[in-house]
């Protein structure tokens, strides 16, 4: 009887061993550096735990890691993250699972950053920034960054046609709400208006860091965490949200993957604000789910700095991801053509 | 006689057979990475969604700015390859006529900046060369100029950038081939009368072409395929091939259309260093010592 008691005992004793499940493995890849070290802290240490789950971290800028597996059959990356416009670039030619939006909440994501095959990740903002040492007079819209006579100075853009489109239509007129499809042809005689006064055009953010910094630039569109890095670092610069055109990282998971379900579990947790506002915590990107601010995590000075808050979402629009997946090649050509003219 | 004949012939045979085998390594090296890759490519370059096409190829001539930057691409490699030659020259002459400590320090002093970081480099141009930076201020405050060049992101800029990372490609191996120069042949011109400008131009600069060629294609050919330092101080201003065949990749996921244009590069350079071969009759050079 006593023996059996023991037997009993040691039993329970070692009962949630037994029901512990076999750690799964999932394949990520993502952009790398401080980056990924943000995405896991925010992201994959706390849910790889909850759901026992080990990462197996690939790091790429671009998807053609996935796109050679995705068309050779071999598939064994489950979740990418990329920029949006390649995630539906990847979601159009088919690469990507359907999401099961009934088990990943996006009633709270804004509007524009989440589609039937790719969630928002982090948000960012390309924005108008300036020296006010010597630009005297705040500008506020993308049309006063196309006004020469009343703002000189030397102007740089983004040496891409996405997000510069936009800014060239907003400028001519275009209400912030209505920009889609873009009007090419509209948007390119607008930017040869400006051409002329771009001095540079630049390739990363850390260039238009240099750019604003020590090449003597006085207006550029930029992201608005770099502009922000410049400024608290005691960089002379101002920038605004009125109009910045927003952009975000993207997870999809990859067709002819063997974890499909447990993904979507994961991707169900990644949607959840209160990650999502770890990781504007800890980066400063702007989160895709609204609620990330209502957490109470996010001090209110943080709050003020992403693209993100209530206050600053309210003046910016989204990039459209799919129309860029569509289009870019031809926006791209166009604007080529015009840097060489 | 015969005996000896056959003997010599196959000892010849055998070590033909000998350097064959031995360079079998360095054949099939270069044939697995080098000749099979672009041989890859090149079909490539014909394949739209895996059949055959030649969409790639219709890109390049309806779109002008592929005529643009390829032009541009050249251009800016033959200026850097100019002053490279220009500024390489004489320094290398020099550093050859030196006492070896001497030589040694100046050397050491070229390849200082060639182990720096190219990204390095080029963004230490972008601080000298911007309008408050101080070739600007020196040319200024000494009243050379009256204001500033305004020089930065320019393609100027980019030439600059360029010709300092490349100058030691340029002087290593002309220094090299000075050193071997048989200088007795300067010293029995000059016995004979020349005066020394035309012993330099008479005799050491004949035999100094090879290494000046050597050096000058090793420049060019690398100036193609530059891709930082024109991107960092053309501002955008500057698109190389290289910037054009990246964003290929990206904008139209397909190594189709980048690789065309990467075969048009490689045709090209082919046929300029074919014919700056024929032109400058290496051969002739090289066997007229």
């Amino acid at each position: 009887m006593k023996r059996s008691a023991l037997l009993v005992g040691l039993l329970l004793a070692t009962a949630p061993l037994s029901v512990v499940q076999a750690q799964e493995t999932i394949n990520y890849i993502t952009a790398g550096g401080v980056y990924l070290e943000n995405i896991r802290k925010a992201f994959l240490d706390p849910i790889g735990k909850e759901l026992n789950v080990t990462w197996n971290v690939e790091t790429s800028d671009v998807d053609t890691p996935v796109r050679i597996q995705f068309q050779s059959g071999a598939v064994t990356t489950d979740i990418a993250e990329f920029g949006a416009s390649v995630c539906a670039q990847g979601a159009a030619e088919g690469m990507y699972e359907k999401l099961d939006l009934s088990i990943i909440d996006t009633k709270d994501f804004a509007p524009g950053s989440f589609s039937d095959y790719y969630l928002g990740s982090t948000v960012y903002s390309i924005v108008m920034a300036w020296n006010p040492k010597t630009v005297k007079e705040a500008p506020k819209t993308w049309a006063d960054f196309w006004d020469v006579e009343k703002f000189p100075g030397k102007r740089a853009m983004r040496k891409d046609p996405r997000a510069t489109i936009e800014a060239a239509l907003l400028a001519d007129g275009v209400p912030l709400k209505e920009l889609y499809p873009l009007d090419l042809d509209r948007a390119f005689k607008k930017l040869s208006e400006i051409k002329p006064h771009i001095t540079a055009w630049w390739n990363s953010g850390a260039e238009s860091q240099q750019m604003l910094r020590d090449g003597g630039i006085d207006m550029i569109a930029m992201y608005n965490a770099r502009a922000e890095s410049v400024k608290s670092d005691g960089g002379s610069v101002d920038y605004t949200f009125n109009e910045g055109l927003m952009d975000f990282g993207c997870w999809a998971i990859v067709k002819g993957s063997d974890q499909v379900d447990l993904s979507m579990k994961i991707l169900a947790e990644f949607a959840k604000p209160e990650y999502q506002a770890e990781m504007t915590v800890l980066s400063n990107y702007g989160s895709a789910n609204t609620k990330a601010a209502d957490t109470g995590k996010i001090p209110a000075e943080t709050l003020s700095k992403i693209p993100t808050s209530p206050e600053n979402i309210a003046n910016q629009a989204f990039l459209a991801p799919d129309w860029w997946a569509e289009h870019g090649a031809e926006a791209k050509e166009r604007f080529d053509q015009l840097l060489t003219q | 006689m015969a005996e000896n004949a056959a003997l010599l012939s196959r000892v010849e045979r055998r070590n033909r057979l000998r350097i064959g085998l031995l360079s079998a390594a360095a054949v099939l090296i270069v044939t697995v990475l080098l000749l099979l890759p672009i041989l890859w490519l090149f079909g490539l370059s014909f394949t739209q969604k895996g059949a055959f096409s030649l969409v790639h190829y219709q890109r390049l001539i309806d779109l002008p700015s592929y005529r643009a930057i390829l032009l541009q691409t050249f251009r800016v490699s033959v200026m850097v390859t100019a002053l490279s030659i220009i500024l390489g020259y004489p320094v290398a002459y020099m550093i050859a006529q030196l006492p070896a400590k001497l030589a040694g320090l100046l050397l050491a002093l070229i390849l200082i900046p060639f182990w720096t970081s190219t990204l390095v480099r080029s963004y230490a141009w972008l601080v000298l060369l911007r309008d408050q930076g101080p070739v600007n201020e020196a040319l200024v405050w000494t009243g050379i100029m009256s204001g500033p060049l305004n020089v930065l992101f320019t393609e100027s800029a980019a030439v600059i950038g360029m010709t300092h990372i490349m100058l030691p490609f340029f002087v290593l191996p002309l220094y090299a081939g000075i050193r071997s120069f048989d200088w007795s042949l300067a010293h029995a011109a000059t016995s004979l009368g020349a005066p020394p400008t035309s012993t330099f131009l008479r005799v050491f600069l004949p035999l100094s072409l090879p290494a000046t060629f050597a050096g000058a294609v090793l420049v060019f050919v690398q100036c193609l395929g530059f891709y930082v330092t024109p991107a960092v101080l053309g501002g955008g201003n500057v698109t190389m091939v290289s910037m054009k065949i990246a964003s290929n990749i990206e904008q139209y996921f397909d190594w189709g259309a980048a690789s065309s244009y990467g075969m048009v590069l490689l045709i090209c350079t082919l046929a300029i260093l074919y014919t700056a071969h024929r032109l400058l009759d290496l051969n002739k050079v090289m066997t007229a010592r």
